[in-house]
């Protein structure tokens, strides 16, 4: 990979490959600090995706990639402890492998560019009737957060984790102000961002770097602009005593949620703990996996989720209500093999064998190669695939006792899933 | 064994592909890409647990396939499996659809010897009434943990109400009294009926070296034994009809939802006609369901829809539809304004710059599934499971005009082949 500077805050990473059919270019605003406004951050790709002045309906912009050979063209907002990314991505089929061997990279990336920076607007602000429709969908698809179950078994139980925290923001916070936002404030907000968020550029195709360059700091010249600095997030502090919660809905299925926090901050750390996590619930050789489902039947899916910035951990499982006692004693137990080091060391190799093989498998993916840059910045530190390995390969097995030590219980949260025919529990 | 080397000139790709003496089909696609990925496909899905060999009617409980992918990592020596797959740096999975059952393994590390773990472990079942008895309790969270899907409830609602007879209809994973109900027995009964290479596809995809996959499978892969006669399943009575034209469904939805199928005839169509259909099928579903059909425009322009919609092209060899899923704020509009466009559609033809989008749609769709080793993997393994010679796909495309697409759409928008479904909220049951 090899990186350049197009403007100050604006960074070019750029793979040559010939392997792909297609090229993929991608745009990617680093919302952090001020900038971090989650009510105007979840409209605004709704309100984008709704077309350019150039094709001012999806209908007419669907149709527009369709004549370029379906190119993809998406835009979207996603959370990341207390950044908000914003990612506009575009990937074109390569001219040789078209029927018409037809050059659509460089109309694409009109489209493309036009999307970012020449959006549908009024007056001074975005288009009011798609401005209004997309508010009313997304307060309903908000109405909607207890449709997935596991999912929001999880938001609950971060909401525990972080309360009063800049991660804390919960939905209904979250409807009364998006209840708030204008069409004026959202173009305003879409404008700052455009102006002060860091910004990240991904090539990865058979252009020449250079050529890719030059073509890409002449179409992002308005993005020439004093950038705001990235604000890290905050760590998370322990809870004098662990919270529980329980909160019940109806369903077929109950989800158990028990948050963990760490101190651990550095990249030695980050690696042992991608190890504990691996041993711990990732892999089908998990202790957890091995435990709870193949030899209790206590559960179908047990999954985990880190916030490594800040220091957030959190395992979940889908279970009988009734067995959730059993159940964190189970999650207990395993992590306790883990801190006292009463595990194999072929388990240990194996472990980082599977973690070394998804870090190499990442440079398969485009899309994995972005995130994984993505999150290295985040975290402080530049993207280097190789020392990650190399951090891998050299844990031992006092460093996942260590790593798994750190985590501490901080708040459990069972969501108990009743039917409505029978009594509740 | 004769090995041929297919081309596909037009995308830049070749695979080879042979029949192993044990009978499985091989196909091998060598990529110069980390991941290397093997699959194993199984012609046991949900669908084949009712079927018809030499007149007679046999039957597995509901649920079999599914159960039978849970036990196939399971050994005699009480070893694990998965363990075996860490070994050798790879991710295993498997997963049952209605058609088939496949098991897969992904690895940059050492490929040859997570072929050989994969295939030793299809090949050596390992039944017993406590390991059966043990897995009930994790498939019986699978399937609780699916009924708490909405959308599975509406998929099934659509489905159901499309077929009468095909096990299509069920679910997969089965119900809770078809899971309680299965013994090892039955998993025996299965895997010696299903699991013989002949009705088994193994599909190899990355950075390996073919002579030496190849003595992993002479190794592990057991002679063919006797042919079994061929079987088929239960199908429809009427394969040009729903069985239901219409469903309301109430369900665990906030927003309301329509959903609409259109069952076309494809039974008893050679891999290369059933291409050609899914190819113009796949042109109706552009013409009905794309961003920029004119029914999405129109609910668009109602401010019927909150959410993105969806819809699926399916042309297997038991069964062909179309599926559409959309959130709306009003089902009775969306469907009116849907049976509206459906007429027009009928009565004005599909337009020059819908068709040729199409093309370009669908041969985009296929020239993407070469920029990964898993979506490579599985379209080979896919056309060979349904008789498709993927070297003939990009032509296929390419060959279609504009008055084989208009003819084709006459013949499958009919009322009588399209089924709705409302999905309603909960709460509002009663309220109607």
């Amino acid at each position: 990979m090899e990186t350049s500077l197009l403007y100050p805050g604006v960074t070019l990473r750029t793979v040559r490959e010939h392997k792909f059919k297609s090229d993929y270019l991608s745009v990617v605003f680093i919302c952090s600090g001020e900038l971090y406004d989650r009510a105007h951050a979840a409209i605004l790709p709704q309100v984008l995706t709704r077309g350019c002045r150039a094709y001012p309906t999806e209908a007419a912009l669907d149709g527009a990639l369709l004549d370029l050979y379906d190119a993809s063209l998406q835009c979207s907002g996603q959370t990341n402890g207390e950044s908000f990314l914003f990612s506009f991505r575009l990937s074109v089929n390569e001219a040789d492998f078209l029927p018409d061997g037809q050059e659509i990279r460089r109309k694409a990336r009109d489209l493309f560019f036009s999307f970012i920076f020449d959006v549908l607007r009024e007056k001074d602000g975005f288009v009011k009737r798609i401005f209004l429709e997309e508010k009313k969908n997304l307060l309903e698809r908000l109405n909607a957060e207890k449709v997935n179950k596991p999912r929001y078994a999880v938001a609950r139980c971060l909401h525990f984790l972080c309360e009063n925290e800049p991660l804390d923001y919960q939905t209904k916070d979250l409807r009364r102000d998006i209840r708030k936002v204008t069409a004026k404030s959202l173009y305003d907000y879409y404008l700052r961002v455009l102006r002060e968020a860091r910004v990240e550029v991904f090539y990865y195709g058979r252009e020449e770097r250079e050529s890719v360059e030059k073509d890409l700091k002449a179409r992002l010249a308005p993005l020439d602009t004093e950038k705001r600095p990235y604000v890290r997030d905050v760590f998370s502090p322990l809870k004098p005593a662990v919270m529980r919660k329980t909160e019940r809905l109806e369903a077929h299925q109950s989800t158990l949620c028990v948050g963990y926090k760490t101190a651990l901050t550095g990249a030695e750390d980050q690696s042992a703990l991608a190890l504990t996590r691996e041993l711990l619930c990732i892999s089908p050789t998990s202790l957890i996996f091995e435990n709870l489902r193949e030899k209790q039947s206590l559960c179908y899916s047990c999954a985990d989720k880190l916030l490594p910035r800040k220091g957030v951990y959190l395992l979940y499982a889908g279970i009988d209500g009734r067995n959730a006692k059993t159940v964190e004693e189970t999650l207990d137990r395993q992590l306790d093999t883990l801190i006292s080091g009463n595990f194999s060391t072929e388990r240990l190799e194996n472990g980082k064998r599977a973690i070394i093989n998804a870090l190499l498998q990442m440079n398969d993916s485009p899309a994995e190669i972005e995130g994984r840059c993505i999150r290295a910045l985040l975290s402080g530190r530049e993207d280097d695939p190789e020392a990650a390995k190399a951090r891998v390969a050299a844990l031992g097995k006092e460093d996942v006792m260590r790593a798994a030590a750190s985590l501490k219980k901080d708040s459990v949260f069972l969501l108990y899933g009743v039917r409505k025919e029978k009594k509740n529990p | 064994m004769k090995i041929k080397t297919i081309h596909i000139p037009e995308v830049g790709e070749e695979f080879k592909t042979f029949t192993h003496p044990s009978g499985m089909r091989v196909i091998l696609a060598e990529k110069d890409l980390y991941t290397g990925y093997g699959l194993l496909s199984v012609d046991f899905g949900s669908i084949l647990e009712e079927y018809e060999e030499e007149g007679g009617i046999f039957s597995f409980p509901d649920g079999t396939a599914h159960f039978l992918e849970h036990k196939m990592f399971e050994n005699p020596d009480g070893a694990d499996t998965f363990v075996k797959f860490d070994a050798c740096g790879a991710d295993a999975n498997a997963y049952t659809s209605t058609d088939r059952t496949c098991y897969l393994f992904s690895t940059s590390d050492d490929f040859c010897k997570g072929l050989s773990v994969l295939l030793e472990s299809v090949f050596t079942p390992f039944f017993t009434p406590e390991n059966v008895k043990k897995e009930k309790g994790i498939i019986l969270q699978e399937l609780k943990m699916y009924r708490d899907n909405p959308y599975e409830a509406v998929s099934r609602a659509l489905i159901s109400a499309m077929y009468e007879r095909l096990r299509i209809r069920n679910d997969i994973c089965g119900s809770i009294r078809s899971v309680k109900s299965v013994t090892a027995d039955d998993l025996t009964r299965a895997y010696t009926r299903f699991y013989r290479p002949e009705r088994m596809i193994l599909t190899l995809c990355g950075r390996f070296n073919a002579d030496e996959v190849i003595r992993v499978i002479d190794a592990c892969v057991p002679a063919q034994g006797t042919v079994l006669p061929p079987c088929r399943a239960i199908g429809e009575k009427n394969e040009n009809t729903v069985f239901k034209r219409k469903k309301t469904l109430y369900c665990g939805v906030t927003t309301p939802m329509f959903a609409a199928g259109i069952k076309c005839p494809a039974y008893g169509l050679s891999g290369q006609e059933r291409l050609i259909a899914y190819n113009y099928m796949s042109v109706a579903a552009q013409a009905l369901f794309a961003t920029s059909s004119p029914f999405v425009s129109r609910l668009r322009a109602e401010g019927l829809l909150p959410f993105d919609c969806s819809d699926d092209v399916v042309c297997d060899r038991d069964c062909a539809h179309i599926l559409f899923f959309a959130h709306t704020f009003d089902v009775k509009k969306t469907e009116k304004i849907f049976f509206e466009e459906i007429g027009r559609l009928i009565t004005e033809g599909i337009g020059e710059e819908c068709f040729e989008r199409t093309k370009k749609l669908l041969y985009s769709s296929f020239l993407s599934e070469f920029n990964s080793s898993e979506s490579t993997a599985h379209l080979y393994s896919s056309d060979a499971f349904d008789g498709i010679d993927t070297s003939l796909v990009p032509s296929s495309i390419l060959n279609m005009t504009g008055e084989k697409a208009a003819e084709f759409i006459a013949k499958i928008l009919r009322r009588e082949a399209i089924s709705v479904v409302a999905a309603l909220p909960q709460q509002q049951k009663g309220a109607l």
